[in-house]
């Protein structure tokens, strides 16, 4: 169902009744990335499962958005659901919304879950704030023929072997640039909630030691490991997810 | 051999759609036909146009990358200009034209539109057609407008004694100015209730809405009236909200034909259940049927051999209401408890034309598409009798001096 | 030089094709659609002008014997061009200028038959190994305990193993060389694959050349033979249908007094069979031998008929479509009954029969089309049975796709003016034909025979399959018979 925030349609699921977990998905994904665990666990939660703006069936942004942006629509929208969640769940792009969120006290919950949570990779960063200053250099660049000529094919070439989202974030680069720069190192460190982390062991996105240092990083946390899993790891193990997430918030 | 435009995509919600209804059945059955030079017209998302047979093929449109192939392509332009002619009647026509030191142009004999929604099936396109004097397939401008708008075509089929859900409607600037009176006029409407932008082809921003105040059950309903309205104000400025009918059946009928009509088969969709029963499934907007849809479909739909007379002979009725020609869907709803038919919508470019159905009716897609073309060039020779054009005195008798 | 001495646009590019990067890969392309058989690749090569498209149907599949080719091919025009430059180096200018033509002309031409050169060693190579593989093969089989059968004939043998398969499996073990494994080394490496615990081995034995079947029951030494007849599949090959005969009998020569199943349905079959001196076992759709068969029925869903096994008469179904099984049917039956089978397992054997793959295969999609998909079947018994099938199919609209058969020798004509009366005569309501050197014959057929329905031409069979969803309707059974592979076009 749809339901307007600020000015934007946003698209979300909510059934049925007694605690309510906010889900939020990954970036390039949409609500239904969590199709597979919502029903376990609505059966005794009430479960909501977001659209963020750009993604799925919800509108995008009017202009790029950087993380303050997306914490405080999460923040909006529960306000205008009149909700206050006992628990955010996030998924990669998700988890960072939820990281800076609780952090930054915007978004209150009793517990957190972070899965595969993207937001504190070490080497990544560098790589990314190299990407974003290529970005730039390489845009003046491609406009000067004959190099114009190429200009999408070379983007492409340059971003796939990079192995990077941004060429595919379309109209969402500029908001897909916002969201890397930020470490979030610290916000981690502020959090005190009760935190499970759930990371598949074969993570290639945001790799387990990722996960571990989030565990070292969040006091109050648990590091749940699926061995064998990948990035999506809630999709691959539906079941077990749910299991998991289940008894933590008992 | 005839050069016929297909003209689709657009700037709308259905753009996706559009490139699915032009390619399959339209294109490729007018390809198969082998009668016709086939041009693809493509209406890019930013509104500019584009033409090149490559686009013939529905795999151009799947690449990731189509956009920026086609933003190599030279634009194509339209001109209205059909060289000069001696025979007023005949003047004007519609010429594809690729601009440049090489310029280059193709005569289009007749265009097929496939846009859905906005600008494709409210009549804009219809209307830009009619200006270039050029038979176009399908609904013409009148009746595609009132189709459009729903609230118009309620207010049309009431006059006509067409049984309809009861009703009613509102502004954004009434909304603004009176919220109480529009809310008085809604509370006299029996829920479950389904707010619905007045304009839209698709069912984004549709609600269907239980009680007042949405979430109070278990399991949880769909927010509220008021947020009902707020998100079908948020895609349109004109509202209807229509009571839902108990014992719900619901049908479509596709209908062709100018003066002559012949109806498919009686279908009942089966997956609407997204739009009309949230508590199963989660609800994707933009859906229109496609043809992708006729797994879920009943066809015919098994609902008696009176209410499919009463369907098939209430949908001739709105299709002559409306003026319809060429091609139309009418929607139903059935009170199936109280043998009731109501109306609920006329679609003047059915998705895929509904050829799933046809199909199965005994029409296949090259008859579908050849009748269609042909019934277009007939109406347009029945208005080329007409005589809008007459000559008149006025201009040298108003004002100014006089120079004879 | 007058206008009209200009070769046309067509011809040009007929002749540049030849010099596209792409010519190279076609040519390989080519090889490996005809499985590396020479002479299917140099018939190919001979008879195509245009190489421009010539990859249509499939794609190029990138094996290490293809980077091979392309290697040798790439090495070829490079010695070619080294060859050229030290001509011009040395050479004086009119001989530099015949040099430069002969190699610009001759090079495409000499790359085509050159590519077979590796290919060639290979094959070469390979002889010492083929021969210990069939010396084994054949020592593996005399002792192998199994009873052996073997079927030849031009037409009709994949469809008499699968059937034999399917029933006799019933109560036996039964094993037979996938796919069409019909050439000596393909039966030798299923050969040496056995186990051992095998009841029944059934072999398909393939003819290309007089003596072949000879050669093959010369290895496989089989117990029952069966021959599903003669035509004129293979006729270039073989000459005459003489020839063709011959060379199927081969197999009732060498089994002498063995039983040998012979269809009677096929008139130069039936015309050989020797019941008398013979143990020749004459089968139709009316039975075989001892089992009779009556009210045989069939539809869309299958084949119906009754079984009459001495005194004992029951009815079995089928899933294959056309009365024209009905005849290895009641071979499968008699050999299962000889093999001790009750008549509850024929009766499920029989049940178990279903159309294979590419061969008479039905399906229905969602709007209510019938497609029977009889793209495998290139012979013209093949396609009267399924006109015959057609006709018995009341009430429903019926389209008839077809680009002719192919290696139809000397019999082109009259075979496929047979077809276009035949499908005339049926009643056939469309009849979609694929423009090529024989498709004309049948269009003549058809319009002899005084044909009532319509005709749809189609420039190429992949235009005509995209065409056939927009020209159907629920009801409409729509055969496609034969399909061409790129190596015929």
């Amino acid at each position: 169902m749809r339901i307007i925030i600020n000015g934007l349609a946003i698209e979300y699921d909510d059934r049925g009744s007694g605690e309510t977990i906010v889900m939020l998905h990954g970036w390039k994904d949409n609500l239904r990335t969590f199709d597979g665990i919502f029903t376990a666990l609505a059966t005794s939660f009430r479960v909501i499962r977001i659209d963020l703006p750009g993604f799925g069936g919800s509108d995008a942004p009017p202009k790029d958005w950087t993380l303050e942006d997306y914490v405080s629509f999460v923040k909006d929208f529960t306000d205008k659901l009149n909700i206050t969640p006992s628990a955010y769940a996030g998924h990669s792009f998700g988890g960072r919304i939820v990281i800076h969120g609780v952090a930054s006290k915007v978004l209150n919950a009793k517990k957190i879950i972070l899965i595969s949570s993207a937001g504190v990779a070490r080497r990544k960063t560098l790589k990314n704030s190299g990407l974003a200053v290529l970005a730039k250099f390489g845009r003046a660049a491609a406009s000067v023929p004959p190099l114009s000529f190429w200009k999408q094919s070379i983007r492409r070439k340059l971003y796939e072997s990079i192995g990077s989202d941004y060429f595919r974030a379309g109209a969402l680069s500029g908001t897909f640039l916002n969201i890397i720069k930020k470490d979030l190192a610290e916000d981690a460190k502020k959090i005190s909630l009760p935190t499970l982390l759930i990371w598949g062991s074969n993570d290639m996105a945001t790799p387990l030691e990722e996960g571990e240092r989030l565990h070292s990083l969040i006091r109050n946390s648990t590091l749940h490991v699926i061995p064998g899993a990948g990035h999506f790891v809630h999709q691959e193990r539906p079941a077990e997810i749910s299991g998991i997430i289940r008894k933590f918030l008992s | 051999m005839k050069t016929i435009a297909v003209i689709f995509g657009g700037r709308s919600v259905e753009h996706d759609v559009s490139i699915i209804t032009a390619h399959f059945p339209i294109i490729e059955a007018l390809i198969a036909a082998g009668n016709f030079d086939v041009w693809p017209v493509y209406i890019a998302k930013d509104g500019s146009w584009y033409s090149n047979k490559r686009m013939n093929d529905l795999a151009f449109f799947k690449q990731s990358d189509f956009e920026e192939l086609l933003a190599k392509d030279k634009k194509v332009q339209l001109s209205f200009d059909n060289g000069p002619s001696t025979c007023p009647a005949t003047t004007g026509g519609l010429t594809l034209v690729w601009p440049g030191i090489v310029s280059k142009s193709v005569r289009i004999d007749i265009v097929f539109p496939s846009m859905h929604g906005t600008f494709g099936e409210d009549g804009s396109l219809m209307g830009l057609l009619r200006m270039a004097n050029v038979p176009y397939v399908g609904c013409d401008m009148t009746s595609s407008a009132v189709a459009m708008d729903k609230v118009l075509c309620k207010q049309v089929l009431a006059q006509e004694g067409i049984p309809l859900a009861p009703s009613t409607w509102f502004t954004k600037k009434e909304w603004a100015d009176d919220q109480k009176s529009v809310e008085k006029r809604i509370s006299k409407l029996k829920f479950p209730l389904f707010v619905k932008p007045a304009h839209l082809g698709s069912s984004i921003g549709i609600t269907k809405v239980k009680s007042e105040s949405g979430r109070l059950q278990v399991p949880p309903q769909p927010a509220g009236l008021k947020n009902a309205l707020e998100v079908a104000l948020h895609y349109d400025d004109k509202i209807l909200v229509e009571e839902g009918i108990k014992n719900l059946i619901e049908v479509t009928l596709p209908i062709i034909g100018n003066d002559s009509l012949q109806t498919a088969l009686v279908e009942r969709p089966l997956n609407k259940g997204d739009l009309f029963d949230f508590d199963g499934k989660y609800m994707h907007g933009g859906k229109k049927g496609a043809g992708a849809n006729s797994a879920y479909s009943e066809i015919p739909a098994n609902i008696g051999e009176d209410l499919t007379a009463q369907v098939i002979e209430l949908g001739k009725k709105v299709y002559r209401v409306l003026g319809c020609s060429g091609i139309a869907r009418v929607d139903f709803l059935i009170d199936s408890v109280a043998k009731k038919v109501y109306v609920i919508e006329v679609n003047t470019l059915p998705g895929s034309l509904y050829h799933h159905n046809w199909k199965k009716a005994g029409v296949s897609n090259i008859e579908l598409v050849s009748r269609l073309v042909r019934m277009a060039e007939e109406r347009f020779d029945a208005q080329k009798g007409t005589n809008y054009a007459f000559r008149s005195e006025i201009l040298n008798k108003v004002g100014g001096p006089k120079f004879q | 030089m007058t206008p009209t001495n200009l070769p046309s646009p067509n011809m040009i590019t007929r002749i540049l094709s030849r010099y596209r990067p792409r010519y190279v890969r076609s040519l390989i392309y080519m090889l490996q659609a005809c499985e590396y058989s020479m002479s299917e690749y140099l018939a190919w090569y001979d008879r195509t002008k245009d190489f421009s498209s010539v990859e249509r149907r499939k794609k190029l599949v990138k094996t290490p014997k293809v980077y091979l080719l392309y290697l040798f091919a790439f090495a070829i025009v490079i010695a070619a061009l080294a060859f050229t430059y030290y001509a011009m180096l040395f050479a004086d200018l009119d001989f530099r200028i015949i040099v430069l033509a002969c190699v610009v002309f001759l090079l495409p031409y000499f790359l085509a038959y050159a590519i077979l050169i590796p290919l060639a060693l290979v094959k070469l190579a390979q002889i010492p190994a083929e021969l210990f593989l069939t010396a084994q093969a054949r020592k593996k089989l005399s002792s192998h305990k199994a009873l052996k059968i073997a079927i030849s004939g031009s037409f009709g043998k994949t469809s008499m193993r699968e059937i034999l398969k399917t029933v006799l499996s019933e109560g036996k073990k039964v094993a037979s060389p996938p796919f069409s494994y019909n050439t000596p080394l393909g039966i030798c490496r299923f050969i040496n694959q056995l186990k051992g615990d095998e009841e029944v081995l059934i072999f398909e034995l393939g003819e290309y050349y007089p003596g072949d079947v000879a050669k093959l029951c010369e290895l496989i030494d089989p117990h029952v033979g069966i021959i599903t007849g003669v035509n004129e599949a293979h006729l270039e090959r073989f000459g005459t249908l003489q020839k063709t005969a011959n060379t199927i009998f081969e197999l009732a020569d060498y089994l002498k007094k063995k039983p040998v199943y012979i269809n009677g349905e096929n008139e130069i079959s039936r015309k050989k069979a020797n019941t008398t001196l013979r143990n020749h076992i004459v089968y139709t759709r009316g039975g075989a031998g001892d089992i009779l068969i009556q009210n045989a029925k069939s539809n869309l869903s299958g084949t119906i008929f009754r079984l009459q096994i001495g005194n004992d008469t029951f009815s079995v179904k089928s899933g294959l479509l056309g009365l024209h099984n009905v005849g290895p049917l009641a071979v499968s039956a008699h050999i299962a009954h000889r093999l001790g089978f009750d008549k509850k397992q024929i009766e499920e054997g029989i049940g178990k029969t279903r159309a294979f793959s590419h061969r008479m295969e039905p399906k229905e999609d969602k709007s209510g089309i019938t497609t029977i998909d009889d793209s495998y079947n290139g012979n013209p018994d093949g396609a009267s049975a399924i006109i015959e099938f057609l006709s018995s199919l009341k009430g429903r609209r019926r389209w008839y796709v077809t680009p002719g058969l192919v290696e139809m020798g000397p019999r082109t004509f009259e075979v496929h003016k047979e077809i276009g009366k035949k499908l005339a005569q049926a009643g056939i309501e469309k009849v979609v034909l694929i423009r090529n050197s024989v498709t004309q014959f049948i269009e003549q057929g058809l319009k002899e025979a005084q044909y009532k329905g319509e005709i749809l031409w189609y420039e190429d069979a992949l235009v005509a399959f995209a065409a056939l969803p927009h020209l159907t309707v629920k009801g409409d059974v729509v055969l496609l018979q034969n399909d061409w592979p790129d190596q015929y076009v």
